[in-house]
């Protein structure tokens, strides 16, 4: 895993609260299974690959490994959110979500072909796990954030940016899409060429994923040569 | 609010956030509706001579004011359920003037 380490600017990424979780979480060696996902990736985007993008929504997301063999508790993820002021409650689909003040946690999980599985019970965390399709580019492509007195997982750039060039295509909401697409948009303009082409040689994509990547790389106005598709 | 309603994005982005309150206040409110309400009392009473006390939940129901006697071996749990239902009822609030927030800014339509 490529680790990137700090510069002055790079030791508050974050506001205090979500400094303190990353914090934590790290400390109970949690970014061995998980990674930052979501829009709270792009403060470590903007600061360490020099792309700016502001916006962000107030729910962070963490993709968490499925360790199928791993059924005794390694560390009661659950219990640490609470000791930190984060109140669990559980959605109508059965989501499990943690908030404190304007912010709220959620975890997600691969979820493999066009199976359902429901939601995924992470024993060695007490935790339990949205499965959502693509998570697995994301988490094949790891980069560890030391940021002085803790460190933060987050997925490569270019592994963002082919995940969001995909999901964007399935979204219902168009003002996702548009914030899917402005991000890749964003992400594009300081992309290794090199990394990209490593996703893309690493993960076999299907015939209608492939339809949605003409279309995000249409949308941004994205070549087609550079993602390796004729 | 005409400047927002001009950037998709921006007001996307809001609208979301507006969703997310939402679905953060029924999830909010659907926990703390498991937790009981109301203030724990201790009343006591003399009775042959002797002192004895005990617990009562006392919580409103509509316009009735109800008091439930609440055992020596609960008080505890009582307590704390009490304790964390105030927590989910302050972000319950913060999360709505999130909402009442986000609504002046979209308008009413949101």
């Amino acid at each position: 895993m490529i680790t990137i380490h700090p510069t002055s600017t790079t030791l508050h990424l974050f506001p205090g609260e979500v400094e303190e979780l990353l914090r934590q979480l790290d400390g109970i060696g949690f970014f061995d299974d998980a990674m930052l996902v979501g829009s709270w990736v792009m403060p470590l985007y903007r600061e360490l690959f020099g792309m700016p993008y502001a916006l962000r929504t107030l729910d962070i997301d963490f993709a968490v490994k499925i360790v199928r063999s791993a059924t005794s508790l390694r560390s009661d993820v659950e219990r640490i959110l609470i000791d930190l002021g984060y109140l669990p409650s559980v959605s109508q689909s059965g989501i499990q979500r943690f908030s404190r003040e304007s912010f709220t946690v959620e975890f997600i999980a691969h979820r493999r072909g066009g199976r359902n599985d429901g939601i995924v019970l992470l024993r060695n965390w007490n935790l339990t796990a949205c499965p959502l399709p693509f998570v697995d580019i994301l988490q094949r492509f790891p980069f560890r954030a030391d940021l002085g007195t803790f460190g933060v997982v987050a997925p490569l750039p270019e592994a963002y940016f082919v995940h969001k060039l995909i999901v964007c295509q399935r979204r219902r909401e168009t003002g996702k899409r548009d914030r899917d697409l402005e991000q890749c948009e964003t992400i594009s303009r300081k992309i290794d060429e090199e990394r990209l082409a490593g996703v893309m040689g690493a993960v076999k994509f299907s015939k209608p994923v492939i339809q949605a990547l003409r279309l995000s790389c249409a949308a941004i106005d994205f070549p087609l040569q550079a993602l390796g598709i004729l | 609010m005409k400047v927002v309603e001009k950037d998709q994005i921006i007001s996307g982005m809001l609208r979301d956030e507006y969703q997310r309150c939402q679905e953060m206040v029924g999830d909010l409110e659907r926990a703390a509706s498991a937790l009981p309400k109301g203030s724990l009392q201790q009343r006591k009473k003399c009775y042959k001579g002797n002192e004895y006390s005990y617990y009562f939940l006392k919580y409103r129901d509509g316009v009735r004011s109800i008091s439930k006697h609440v055992a020596e071996k609960d008080v505890e749990v009582v307590k704390e359920g009490i304790a964390l239902r105030k927590k989910y009822e302050q972000q319950i609030k913060g999360f709505k003037s999130r909402m009442a927030y986000l609504k002046k800014i979209l308008g009413p339509d949101v």
